[in-house]
C-alpha cells in the first residue's frame, strides 16, 4: 500500500500538461469554427498512444492509471483531441484480445461505439455478428464520424472492430466532441471477440479520469477569475460565498479522483470490487464536472453567460462527458444494486 | 500508486485480523452511554496489554516506530469489524502527536507512553464561550507567578472532559500583543477545574463546560515556547482534521451498512430511488477510505498531505449526516417512537451527526481553508 503517483506517473502529467497550455484558446477556436487544430493530436497519436497497452500487443506496457492521467490532464485544459476518445477505444479491443497494432502506429484512427436507442449503458445490446458481418445501430459515437475504425460493443459480450456502413453527423452539445450515428448493415468486420464489458469497464474508468480533468480544470478556471474580478473593492474570492462553492467543487472534485484511482488499480488488478469501484467512480466524476463547471460558470457572474467566456465550454463538456458510457443515475443505481444483492446474499 | 499490501503488509494485516478476530467477542455492542464509555475503557486496556497503541509513536515513548501506513492497516481492520473506539481518544489522537511536534524530552518521556496506557486521560481546551471559530480571540488567561503560572477563564465543548484527569490548554500569557502572538499552551490537570457535562440534543453528555478558577500549573507543564501557544494549537487542528475521520469513518461505514440492512428490511431492494441513494452512499463512503489511504500515503512518503485533509473532514461529515438521515426518512415515524426497534440507534446517530459539521472546525472553516490554501484565493479573514 502506497497509494501516491510515482515519479514515472508525475512525469506523465508533467510532459502532457507542457502539450496543453493554450488548451482553452484552442477550445474556443474550434467554438468559432477553425478547423480542428492538428496539436497535441500528432504528437500524442505518434508518442503516447502506445501507453496501457501490454508489450506483447506491440504497446508501451504502463497500466491503466498511467493512460488516465494523460486524459485527466488534456481534458484539464479541455484542449482539443481526438487521442482521449481513440485510447479509450484501443482499450476496449485490446481487452477482448482484438489485434491494435493498426491503431497504435498513428495509420489508423479509431472511435469506441456503444450506444444504442432504448439499451441501458451496458447492454443488453441489438447489435450482433453473424460470422464476420456486423449488423448495428450505434449512435452518440465521439468522434465518430471520420474515425478509421469503429470498435463495436455487440450482445453475447461480444466486441467488433469494424468500418460504418452508413455515417450520420449529429450537431453535438459539445463541439469538442461531435458525435455520429453509425450504422453497420452486414459490414465485414476485422475482428469479433468476446470480452465487451471488461474493456467496457476499462473504458469507463478512463472517462470518469477525463471528467476529473474537467472538473478541475472548472475549478481553476473559476478561482482565477474569483482572484482577477474586483467588486465592493474587493476581489469575490474574498467573499465566502464565491470562495465557498469552489471549495464545495474542490470536495466533490476529489470524491470523484480518489475514487478514480482506486478503479483504475482495481481493474489492472482484478480486484473483486473493480467493478463497483467503476461505478462509483463513473458516478461521482460525471456529478463532479457538471457542478464544477456550473460554479465555474456561476463565479463567472454575467461573464459566464457569454458564448466567448470559457465556462460554458466545460459545462458543454461535462454534459457529453457525463452522457457517454453511463450517466451518474445509471451508474448510482447499478452500484446500489451491487451492494443491496450482496446484503441479500449475507 | 498501489492499494494493495507489500509482503511485509499483508502479514501484519494477518496478525492484525487474528487477533480482532479472537478478541473482538469479549467486546459485544451496547448503546448506553455508561456502558459505552466502560466498553471503551476496557478495550484500550486490552489493546495496550496486547501492544496495539501507538504503532506509528517513536519507540523512545512506548510506540512501535512503523510506518503511519501499518497504523491505517490497523485501523482498517478494526472498522470492518466494528471495533469499539479506545477511552482515551483524544490523548491518541490530538495530544499524543501534539506533544511528539512540541514537547520537551521530558514531557514525551513522560506523558507519551501514560497516554498509551490510559494512566491519564486527556480532553483538549481550546474552545471558549466567546471563541469559537476565531479561536485566536480567547479570553482564559495564565498570569505567571512563582514557579509556574495561575489559569483563569472558561472553556466550552470539551469531548470527554468528564473523563479527563489531564487538559491540553490554551491561555493569553501575553495580554499586550497581536492575538495570535500571546498564546502559550499548557499541561494541566483537570483535578481543580470544575466540569460540568452538557447535554446534547441527542441526550449524551459527552461534551462538557470547564470553569477554571486559580488553577496553578508547574513552569515544567507548558508545552512548547511561552507565547508560541497559537504554533502548538495549528498543530493540534491539523492533526484534528485529518485524524478525526480517520478513526471515525467507521461511522459513516457502519450507518451504510445498517441503511442497507434497513432497506432490504422494508423490502425495498427493487425500489429504484432507494438504488440511486445506496450507490451515491456507497461512493461517497469509499471515497473516504480511499482518500485516508491516499493522505496516509503521503505522510509516509514524506509528503505534507494537503487539501486532502479539510476535504475529507467534509466528505466524512457529510456522509454521516446525508445516511442518517435518509435511514430517518426509511423508516418513517416508527423511528420517531422512542424504544420501538431501531429508532433508538438511528435518532440518536443521526443527532449526534449534526456535530460533525462543527466539531474540529465547522464546514465553513474547512472551505476557507481549501479557498486560501488550495485555491489561493485571498484570506477573508
Amino acid at each position: 500500500m502506497q497509494a501516491t503517483l510515482t515519479e514515472q506517473q508525475e512525469l506523465i502529467v508533467e510532459s502532457v500538461g507542457r502539450m496543453t497550455d493554450d488548451g482553452i484558446s484552442k477550445a474556443q477556436g474550434v467554438l468559432k469554427g477553425e478547423s480542428w487544430p492538428s496539436d497535441p493530436d500528432s504528437a500524442l497519436l505518434q508518442d503516447w498512444v502506445g501507453l496501457g497497452v501490454p508489450e506483447s500487443m506491440q504497446g508501451a506496457g504502463g497500466g491503466l492509471l498511467d493512460l488516465a492521467l494523460v486524459l485527466k490532464t488534456l481534458a484539464l485544459r479541455i484542449v482539443p483531441n481526438k487521442f482521449s476518445q481513440h485510447a479509450i477505444a484501443v482499450q476496449v479491443a485490446m481487452t477482448a484480445g482484438l489485434p491494435v497494432a493498426d491503431a497504435l502506429s498513428a495509420s489508423s484512427r479509431w472511435c469506441l461505439a456503444v450506444a444504442e436507442h432504448g439499451a441501458e449503458p451496458f447492454g443488453p445490446f441489438q447489435g450482433k455478428s453473424e460470422g464476420e458481418k456486423v449488423t448495428a445501430e450505434k449512435n452518440g459515437v465521439p468522434h465518430g464520424a471520420d474515425a478509421d475504425l469503429a470498435v463495436v460493443v455487440l450482445d453475447n459480450d461480444l466486441v467488433a472492430l469494424a468500418k460504418a456502413s452508413a455515417i450520420d453527423s449529429a450537431s453535438s452539445a459539445d463541439p469538442l466532441n461531435p458525435c455520429a450515428s453509425l450504422s453497420f448493415k452486414a459490414s465485414t468486420s476485422i475482428g469479433v471477440a468476446t470480452g465487451a464489458r471488461k474493456g467496457l469497464m476499462r473504458a469507463t474508468a478512463l472517462m470518469a479520469a477525463d471528467l476529473c480533468g474537467v472538473a478541475q480544470g472548472a475549478i481553476d478556471l473559476g478561482a482565477s477569475y474569483a482572484k482577477e474580478r474586483v467588486q465592493f473593492g474587493k476581489p469575490i474570492g474574498i467573499y465566502q460565498g464565491v470562495a465557498h462553492q469552489l471549495a464545495n467543487a474542490v470536495v466533490a472534485a476529489e470524491t470523484a479522483w480518489s475514487l478514480t484511482l482506486y478503479a483504475c488499480w482495481a481493474l489492472d488488478n482484478d480486484s473483486d470490487d473493480a467493478e463497483r469501484a467503476v461505478h462509483a467512480a463513473k458516478a461521482k466524476a460525471s456529478e463532479a464536472a457538471v457542478f464544477s463547471a456550473e460554479r465555474a460558470l456561476q463565479v463567472h457572474g454575467g461573464m459566464g453567460m457569454t458564448w466567448e467566456a470559457s465556462p460554458h465550454l466545460f459545462l458543454r463538456r461535462a454534459l457529453a462527458g457525463s452522457a457517454f458510457l453511463g450517466g451518474a443515475h445509471w451508474h448510482r443505481r447499478t452500484l446500489g444494486t451491487a451492494i443491496l444483492k450482496q446484503h441479500d446474499k449475507t | 500508486m498501489d492499494f494493495s499490501d507489500t509482503k511485509e503488509q499483508a502479514a501484519f494485516r494477518a496478525e492484525v485480523s487474528d487477533w480482532l478476530d479472537r478478541v473482538l467477542v469479549d467486546f459485544p455492542a451496547v448503546e448506553e452511554q455508561s456502558e459505552r464509555e466502560a466498553r471503551s475503557r476496557s478495550w484500550q486496556a486490552r489493546m495496550y496489554a496486547d501492544g496495539w497503541l501507538g504503532i506509528a509513536w517513536p519507540k523512545e515513548y512506548g510506540g512501535r516506530g512503523m510506518s503511519p501506513l501499518f497504523e491505517a492497516i490497523f485501523r482498517q481492520e478494526c472498522i470492518r469489524r466494528n471495533s469499539p473506539i479506545p477511552v482515551n481518544l483524544l490523548g491518541i489522537l490530538l495530544v499524543g502527536p501534539t506533544i511528539i511536534v512540541h514537547g520537551s524530552e521530558q514531557q514525551k518521556k513522560y506523558y507519551l507512553p501514560r497516554i498509551l496506557s490510559a494512566a491519564d486521560t486527556w480532553c483538549q481546551g481550546y474552545s471558549e464561550p466567546a471563541t469559537g471559530s476565531d479561536l485566536a480571540g480567547l479570553k482564559t488567561r495564565a498570569d505567571e507567578v512563582q514557579d509556574g503560572w495561575r489559569i483563569n477563564g472558561q472553556k466550552v465543548w470539551t469531548s470527554s472532559g468528564h473523563l479527563a484527569t489531564k487538559c491540553m490548554i490554551l491561555a493569553r500569557t501575553d495580554q499586550s500583543v497581536a492575538k495570535h502572538k500571546g498564546i502559550s499552551c499548557f499541561l494541566a490537570d483537570t483535578e481543580n477545574f470544575d466540569i460540568r457535562p452538557l447535554c446534547m440534543i441527542n441526550g449524551d453528555a459527552d461534551f462538557n463546560e470547564m470553569f477554571i478558577d486559580d488553577v496553578f500549573v508547574a513552569k515544567d507543564d507548558l508545552l512548547g515556547d511561552l507565547h508560541n501557544g497559537w504554533n502548538v494549537a495549528m498543530t493540534t487542528l491539523g492533526v484534528e482534521r485529518t485524524s478525526v475521520a480517520f478513526n471515525l469513518q467507521v461511522w459513516a461505514r457502519q450507518a451504510l451498512d445498517r441503511l442497507v440492512a434497513l432497506v432490504c428490511e422494508k423490502g425495498l431492494q427493487n425500489d429504484s430511488y432507494m438504488q440511486d441513494q445506496l450507490g451515491g452512499f456507497e461512493a461517497e463512503v469509499e471515497a473516504i477510505r480511499i482518500g485516508t489511504i491516499r493522505s496516509t500515503s503521503a505522510v509516509a512518503a514524506g509528503k505534507r498531505p494537503g487539501q486532502e485533509d479539510s476535504t475529507i473532514k467534509l466528505q466524512w461529515a457529510h456522509a454521516v449526516q446525508d445516511i442518517s438521515r435518509f435511514a430517518l426518512e426509511v423508516g418513517g415515524d416508527q423511528f420517531l417512537l422512542a424504544g420501538a426497534e431501531g429508532s433508538d440507534f438511528w435518532l440518536h446517530r443521526y443527532l449526534r451527526a449534526r456535530g460533525h459539521s462543527i466539531e474540529g472546525g465547522t464546514d465553513e472553516i474547512q472551505k476557507s481553508i481549501i479557498a486560501e490554501r488550495v485555491l489561493g484565493l485571498p484570506r477573508s479573514r
